[in-house]
């Protein structure tokens, strides 16, 4: 690349570098070379803590911040949710299914445990399903067919006046 | 055990993409000797690399959230700012990198200037230098109207004005740049698109240029130019050292020295974001970056077409400048006039962009207030009532308080 001989080049040639090891003898170089090795694992150790320092900050900061993950709590108008019939809403960031059925007003993460399709009120069967593969849910979230490996997580809810409260 | 394991990896890696040869490249390029005279002042130009990769990681993350449009814009960089972790500090890095990355390549410019660095052989390597200031610059330029806040939106209508009293082409360059008459959301779009895709494309390829000129022709000697360049043990012989790791560590020194300082004006002097961009509403006192100044206040005192054609012609002549300056010798002590002229041109601009900061304020001076105007004269406005100096608010915080 340029035109200098490369031998010229090398540490060893370089004044400043390694000639001052040269002229000590054998046992003081060997200490020297400690004392270099000691250094530079200083310097390392150093540069690997600045280096988590720095990137802290930035895997906080690619976190998604407290308010992306949704509201804690959802209001639902109780006119919006007749009897035999289902409302999809989002709580905390993700789906979340509320039935009105006979039982009462029950609400469940919509995410199917299985592979995260939304799963389905169907007022006839009285289950919930999931389009996906089939998964099915009885009113308590209970798995009753499908591949679905666990049960539906219900979310709590309540009834203030003409409205439904999920969550606190 | 680890020095077995990374041996071997090395080994293998070696066998099949022969990584010696890279190792062997990389080894050379650090142990390239340098000229004795290199001082502190010869870091400048990797502090701007420095700033640069800075830029380049914080800008990545900040388009994480921002959204580039004049209706979200604003609320976006807020909302980085104040409800994302650390988003103040991201946000934060990349305001002040900005500047001090502009600044640490002015001050590069001004080094190479006056230890004649420009000179023959190397004025491909000046040439695109040059093509670096002027893209980061642009880099400013487009960046600062993204926050969307009254200054950035009002900072740009003037900076664009400028661009648009260009002789011929100016209103034609006017509505390109702007996308329309106005500063708008097509002003925005065009300026997101240049600000994150088209500048650090062409960034990139400039200073791969620039970087690859430096290495191969080596940092220039303060010898003449009608003496053959010094061969590496000609160097050696004379005095210089390896690059690695003297002038490495001299440089490590001066970047760690800058970022510190740049974490301390963050902690202490964090910038603002003014209030949302009001079209109809233009604050008082606006003006453009500092590093735009100077020439802002220059078209101030002469008619607008000669003052855009004598910056042209003064860009112009520094771009040429090793085509201009000829003469052999490389030592300021042996250049009296273009030292000379080069002192001049920094106490010009320095004259003019603190002129520019001044004109359109109130100051209280030696317990006298006065009101500086457009060209930066001062008017006196009361009698004696405070005995320091003190700065009047900000002409746009003063609008906003009102607000």
């Amino acid at each position: 690349m340029d035109k200098e001989t490369p031998s010229s080049q090398e540490p060893s040639e370089a004044p400043g570098i390694s000639e001052p090891s040269k002229a000590l003898p054998e046992q003081d170089t060997s200490k020297s070379d400690r004392r270099r090795g000691f250094l530079q694992k200083c310097l390392g150790g150093l540069g690997g803590l600045s280096f988590l320092l720095a990137i802290y900050p930035v895997i906080r900061y690619v976190e998604p911040p407290p308010e992306a993950e949704g509201a804690n709590r959802v209001e639902i108008d109780l006119t919006e949710l007749p009897p035999g019939t289902s409302k999809t809403v989002i709580y905390r960031g993700r789906p979340a299914v509320v039935v009105h059925s006979a039982e009462g007003y029950l609400a469940f993460n919509a995410v199917c445990s299985h592979l995260g399709c939304i799963v389905k009120w169907t007022e006839q069967d009285k289950t919930l399903i999931c389009p996906c593969h089939g998964g099915k849910f009885d009113l308590r979230g209970n798995v009753l067919g499908g591949p679905v490996p666990s049960p539906l997580v219900s979310i709590p809810v309540t009834v203030e006046v003409d409205k439904l409260i999920l969550g606190a | 055990m680890i020095k077995r394991l990374t041996g071997g990896i090395y080994n293998w890696l070696d066998d099949r993409v022969e990584i010696s040869v890279l190792v062997d490249f990389v080894h050379k390029q650090m142990t390239k000797p340098v000229p004795k005279h290199l001082n502190w002042m010869f870091s400048f130009g990797t502090v701007t690399l420095v700033f640069f990769a800075s830029q380049f990681v914080s800008g990545l993350l900040l388009m994480i959230y921002y959204e580039a449009s004049a209706a979200t814009a604003y609320d976006s960089v807020k909302f980085i700012m104040e409800e994302v972790r650390f988003g103040w500090l991201i946000r934060q890095v990349h305001s002040y990198g900005a500047n001090f990355m502009i600044a640490f390549l002015l001050l590069h410019s001004l080094r190479v200037f006056f230890y004649g660095g420009y000179k023959k052989p190397r004025e491909v390597t000046w040439l695109f230098g040059f093509g670096l200031l002027g893209v980061t610059m642009s880099f400013g330029f487009t960046g600062y109207l993204l926050p969307w806040d009254q200054l950035s939106y009002w900072g740009t209508t003037v900076g664009t004005e400028i661009a648009g009293s260009t002789p011929f082409i100016g209103k034609y360059l006017l509505i390109v740049l702007r996308g329309g008459e106005t500063i708008s959301d097509v002003t925005l779009t065009r300026f997101f698109a240049a600000h994150v895709i088209v500048l650090p494309w062409v960034f990139a390829m400039l200073v791969g240029a620039h970087l690859f000129l430096i290495r191969y022709k080596g940092i220039s000697t303060l010898d003449r130019t009608d003496v053959p360049e010094k061969t590496s043990e000609e160097l050696l012989k004379d005095g210089g050292y390896p690059f690695y790791p003297k002038h490495v560590l001299k440089e490590a020194i001066v970047v760690l020295l800058v970022l510190a300082s740049m974490i301390l004006l963050i902690v202490y002097y964090p910038l603002p974001l003014h209030e949302k961009a009001d079209p109809f509403n233009t604050p008082a006192g606006v003006k453009p970056e500092w590093y735009f100044l100077s020439m802002y206040q220059a078209l101030k005192y002469m008619p607008k077409m000669i003052g855009i054609i004598g910056s042209g012609l003064v860009i112009l002549a520094l771009c040429l400048l090793p085509f201009l300056d000829r003469t052999p010798e490389r030592r300021p002590s042996k250049r009296p006039w273009a030292v000379s002229l080069g002192i001049l041109f920094i106490v010009v601009n320095l004259a003019l962009s603190l002129l520019a900061k001044v004109a359109e304020s109130e100051y209280t001076i030696g317990g006298t207030r006065y009101h500086f105007d457009t060209y930066g004269w001062p008017h006196v406005i009361a009698s004696p009532a405070e005995d320091t100096i003190t700065e009047a608010p900000e002409s746009v915080d003063e609008t906003e308080a009102e607000e």
